[in-house]
């Protein structure tokens, strides 16, 4: 599965970005990974689905994800204020490994 | 949903009439597992609100779900609670109220005496603050970049503001009218610091978010109204990219067209004329600008209100001599108005 994940806006300036293919992730990490996103049934997310997605809301972080597994592929685009509540623990881990892999750089 | 048509006409004239705090606070009570309140419709608050003239703070522990307001832990009036971000964000919220009423004879957010609803512990480890057009939210951060939101007055003053030119004039938060939008935002979270602090524009820090800094960004702070493009430089945030001259304006499409970089130059302006003739002062002329503007307003535009509203007010006697003077030559020093 390839996951390309982007933060940006947002109160205080982190802009935050992480992309992985899982094949090449540990095996804790790739699993965690996997569980949630199975889990917040992001594959069936439409983006239509996400109310008032055009608007800006001042300093709500905006959201971009990308995940392709087997020739199917989601975009979404969203923002604090529209973001479903099922992809919450999923925006943390991101926000987990994109933090863990720019302190190592 | 509004909550229109929930409660009849004649009870809430009567409440209006009566205007008792505990037949509000009851009434609100009473609707808030409903769907929350939009500020673009009428409601049944305003309508009371617009008799009892007295915002009312609502504080809400979000439980670090993703969600607002999860449990009510504290309304207007309640003695303290065990949780340090609830009665800081309480007492900011009430401070900065109080700023709007007593310095700029401002009624809350809409002037109308809306209630003010913060949500605190919002998410996991949310290293963020917002305004979503009816509340505000903020985050617990890691407590190692970045500690809670709430600990600052001058981020609950600025998320405030931003409903205060909702209600005003609307910048459209993208590009030049965002840049405004965060540079207004700014401008009075700065000035309310100040006169909580007690403290001038010259002995002030100018820093925006410093008190947010967790151990490890200790020291740097997220902007600085008086050096632009200085408040940070480390590996995990990177350079502070705010321009302080229109002739480094950022032109990239990232944060909504740069409204978190282009306000820099907007920033620099006003630090200049606080140095020239106060803060409070200064932040006056600019609150009365926000209330001439437009929501598609560039920078150019905004100059322009500025300066009229120092002259208005040199006329009022309100704001010393010579400050549209003092306005139009800080603008100058930044590169504004562009030709
Ligand atoms: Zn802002």
């Amino acid at each position: 599965m390839r996951i390309d994940f982007e933060r940006e806006g947002g109160y205080a300036p982190l802009q935050l970005e992480y992309h992985a293919d899982t094949d090449v992730l540990p095996v804790e990490t790739r699993d965690k990974l996997l569980d949630l996103v199975k889990r917040s049934k992001v594959m069936e997310i439409q983006q239509s689905d996400l109310e008032r997605s055009s608007q800006s809301f001042p300093d709500a972080f905006t959201y971009k994800l990308s995940i392709t597994e087997g020739g199917k592929s989601k975009s979404l685009s969203f923002n604090d204020i529209t973001v479903p509540a099922s992809l919450h623990p999923l925006l943390e881990l991101f926000q987990e490994l994109a933090l863990e892999q720019r302190l190592k750089k | 949903m509004s909550r229109c048509g929930f409660i009849p006409p004649f009870v809430l004239e009567n409440l209006a009439k009566a205007n008792v705090e505990e037949a509000r606070i009851s009434a609100w009570d009473s609707n808030q597992t409903t769907a929350k309140r939009s500020a673009r419709e009428i409601n049944v608050y305003s309508l009371v609100q617009a008799a009892a003239k007295n915002p009312l703070r609502y504080v809400y522990d979000c439980q670090n779900k993703g969600q607002q307001r999860v449990k009510l832990v504290r309304k207007e009036g309640d003695p303290a609670t065990g949780d340090q971000d609830v009665n800081l964000v309480y007492d900011f919220a009430g401070v900065t109220r109080d700023f709007y009423k007593n310095t700029l004879k401002r009624n809350s957010i809409d002037d109308n005496g809306l209630d003010l609803i913060l949500n605190v512990h919002y998410g996991v480890k949310y290293m963020n603050a917002y305004w979503d057009g009816d509340e505000m939210t903020f985050g617990d951060g890691d407590g190692k970049i970045f500690t809670a939101f709430d600990k600052s007055l001058d981020v609950v003053a600025h998320e405030l503001t931003h409903g205060v030119t909702q209600y005003t004039a609307n910048l459209v938060y993208k590009g030049q009218s965002g840049a405004l939008n965060e540079h207004f935002s700014d401008v009075i979270g700065s000035a309310i610091q100040q006169y909580y602090d007690k403290v001038t524009a010259e002995k002030a820090d100018w820093l925006i978010g410093n008190e947010i800094m967790g151990p490890t960004l200790y020291g740097e702070a997220l902007r600085s109204m008086k050096a632009p493009g200085t408040a940070y430089d480390n590996d995990l945030l990177g350079k502070d990219p705010q321009p302080d001259h229109m002739k480094d304006y950022y032109n990239g499409s990232s944060d909504n067209y740069g409204v978190h970089i282009n306000s820099g130059i907007p920033n620099k302006a006003f630090y200049l004329v606080s140095m020239d003739i106060g803060t409070d002062k200064a932040a006056l002329i600019w609150y009365e600008a926000l209330k001439k503007l437009i929501p598609t307003a560039d920078f150019n535009f905004a100059v322009k209100k500025i300066a009229d509203s120092a002259r208005d007010l040199t006329n009022k006697k309100q704001v010393p001599q010579g400050s549209t003077q003092s306005v139009r030559a800080a603008f100058k020093e930044v590169g504004l108005p562009t030709k």
